[in-house]
């Protein structure tokens, strides 16, 4: 059963790093400046 | 005598930098070049095993997808492994399969090129997992960091979209950088008496007549790609400081010039890349200043002695030799401890719990700077960092546009870089606020008073930078413990990676801004200066009150 929950830490946070990769690209990709 | 043999090793390496550095620029460079007839044909059939049909350019984003999915599954194998290694071969031993939590502990630490290792090498692994696991994973753990040094280095020396192939340079990192010096490190390790076999355990009479087991190992193989590899985890519990991880003094020095020539030579890389090696090399000359900094509280700390033991009569001439071994003495304990910290490889020569107060400060103090030629890659990565915000600061104080290489410095870039940086302190000491607040993490503290604290704060900072030391006197492998150092890792691996990466993607973009007179130059001694100062200011002054509490109140209250 502790397998299942450690899996599943490792899952959560590799997806809290996708979520981090998606929030990254979106500041990128801000117009807010010029791309000059 | 002692600053003798520092200063010859400091000249040693300043020697290997340029030609290192020339050597790792030609890898990744892409250019056509004489290692291309050793290692194309290898390269090209580990291109054709895995698929990689076309190496074409990759934007940010998909090059910090390859890398993360690469780490997923290495993750998921090696989390396999070390669950089932009772029932897996090269187990002469018959070691059980590792407990859940220290099984997630471990993996990640490998994976994140941390090492914290909360069991002990020589009972809690098989040789099988030495080998499958923690011997592979420094290898792909380095090649990693070098692979996202030198994508962000294209991104902010170069033009258009991509930067770079991520698994075009993991390849070539393992493939022309890490195996050959792995293979040349460890025959001259073996020729120095260190231990490489699959024999099992030694089982010997000692003179007094008892019976003893001595374990043995593929060690010199290990030991060389944890040095090269900046990674740090060792065959045995004390590291090396064991006569079979590191028997004499030449093979101390092998092992610190090993762990420290290819970060010190990343910036000389990068001045090649921005076809100005004077940006290479006063970024050089600021990672060494701090260097120097931090080795000098080392060493001149352990070499005054515990004033508490000199107080009982004992005899202080050769300083605080608690915790070291007679072979090394403080020159090279001190040099390891700098070095390790600086390079955050985490391995050891000496028990860092028993350095003197400010000797410990200095150890932490490197890695809570993670900026002191830094681990494998990222080190560079995080320096360049502080470079574009020390950048960005001038800029606000003189009123004009930052610019850096040639591109502006705009608020999406900061912002990146304000999480990247802020991120660091934020996972230590939060973290090990909870510890002090809790049970679960006030029972491991086998120090009371100011030393605890700083066992504490040591385990979590080691664990961000992705150091792997520990002032062992902490009771660390518990759930507790596991976990929360094991996410520590993980958030200080991960999103400074990834928010850097994006910084690369944004800058590789933008059109080039023409120099002029009024341009902030970024190769001279003013920057220098800057740079070193932004590290301090930023980066020391966050931890100042944490670092009060510990080592600072326990040098004072020695007297």
């Amino acid at each position: 059963m502790l397998d299942l929950y450690m899996v599943l830490l490792l899952a959560v946070t590799f997806a809290v790093f996708y979520g981090f990769m998606a929030w990254c690209d979106r500041v990128v990709e801000d117009t807010g400046g010029d791309r000059k | 005598m002692g600053i003798l043999q520092i200063i010859i090793v400091l000249a040693v390496l300043v020697l290997l930098v340029k030609p290192v550095g020339s050597y790792v620029y030609h890898v990744y460079s892409n250019e056509p070049n004489k290692t291309d007839r050793i290692y194309g044909w290898f390269e090209r059939f580990i291109y054709m095993l895995i698929g990689l049909k076309h190496r074409n350019g990759m934007t940010w984003k998909k090059y910090a997808l390859s890398f993360l999915l690469t780490n997923i599954i290495l993750v998921a194998v090696g989390y396999l492994i070390l669950r089932l290694q009772k029932y897996l071969p090269f187990n002469p031993s018959g070691i059980d399969n590792m407990e859940e939590t220290l099984s997630f502990n471990t993996i990640v630490s490998f994976m994140t090129n941390t090492n914290l290792q909360h069991y002990s090498g020589e009972s809690g692994v098989s040789y099988f997992t030495q080998m499958a696991v923690m011997t592979m994973m420094m290898f792909t753990s380095a090649a990693t960091g070098f692979a996202i040094a030198i994508a962000f280095v294209r991104g902010i020396t170069s033009r258009g979209e991509t930067i770079g192939n991520f698994f075009e340079d993991f390849v070539k990192s393992h493939t022309r950088i890490l195996l050959p010096a792995a293979v040349i490190v460890t025959l001259v390790l073996v020729a120095l008496q260190v231990p490489q076999t699959l024999d099992p355990t030694l089982t010997v009479t000692t003179l007094e007549g008892a019976t003893q087991s001595i374990t043995m190992g593929p060690i010199a193989a290990l030991e060389s790609i944890k040095h090269l590899g900046t990674n740090g985890g060792g065959f045995f519990g004390a590291n090396s400081a064991h006569p079979f991880e590191n028997p004499s003094p030449l093979t101390n020095v092998i092992e610190i010039l090993s762990m420290w020539v290819l970060p010190a030579s990343l910036p000389y890389v990068y001045g090649r890349f921005a076809k100005n090696r004077k940006q290479g090399w006063v970024v050089f000359s600021a990672m060494m200043t701090l260097f120097l900094l931090f080795l000098s509280l080392i060493y001149f700390s352990e070499l005054r002695g515990n004033p508490a033991i000199n107080a009982l009569g004992v005899d202080a001439s050769q300083g605080s030799m608690e915790g070291k071994e007679v072979r090394f003495g403080i020159p090279q304990s001190a040099l390891f401890s700098a070095v390790t910290t600086a390079a955050t490889t985490g391995t050891v020569n000496n028990m860092h719990d028993t350095l003197t107060p400010l000797g410990g400060l200095g150890t932490l103090g490197e890695m809570m700077l993670n900026t002191v030629f830094g681990g494998k890659g990222v080190g560079l990565v995080n320096m360049l960092m502080y470079a574009i915000l020390g950048v960005f600061l001038c800029g606000l104080m003189v009123g004009r546009t930052p610019e850096f290489l040639g591109r502006k410095i705009e608020p999406r870039e900061m912002k990146l870089i304000a999480v990247a940086i802020l991120a660091h302190p934020f996972i230590i000491l939060v973290p090990t606020a909870i510890a002090f607040l809790t049970d679960l993490g006030q029972g491991s503290i086998t120090n009371p008073g100011a030393h605890g604290i700083s066992q504490v704060l040591y385990e979590y900072t080691s664990s961000a930078a992705n150091n792997g030391s520990g002032f062992e006197g902490l009771a660390d492998n518990t759930p507790f413990w596991n976990i929360t150092t094991g996410l520590v890792m993980m958030l200080g691996r991960y999103i400074s990676i990834i928010a850097m990466l994006a910084v690369a993607g944004s800058l590789v973009r933008k059109q080039w801004v023409p120099e002029t007179v009024g341009t902030f130059r970024t190769d001279n001694k003013l920057f220098y200066g800057i740079l070193i100062g932004a590290v301090l200011i930023i980066g020391a002054l966050t931890f100042l009150p944490a670092i009060v509490l510990g080592p600072i109140a326990e040098h004072l209250k020695l007297g």
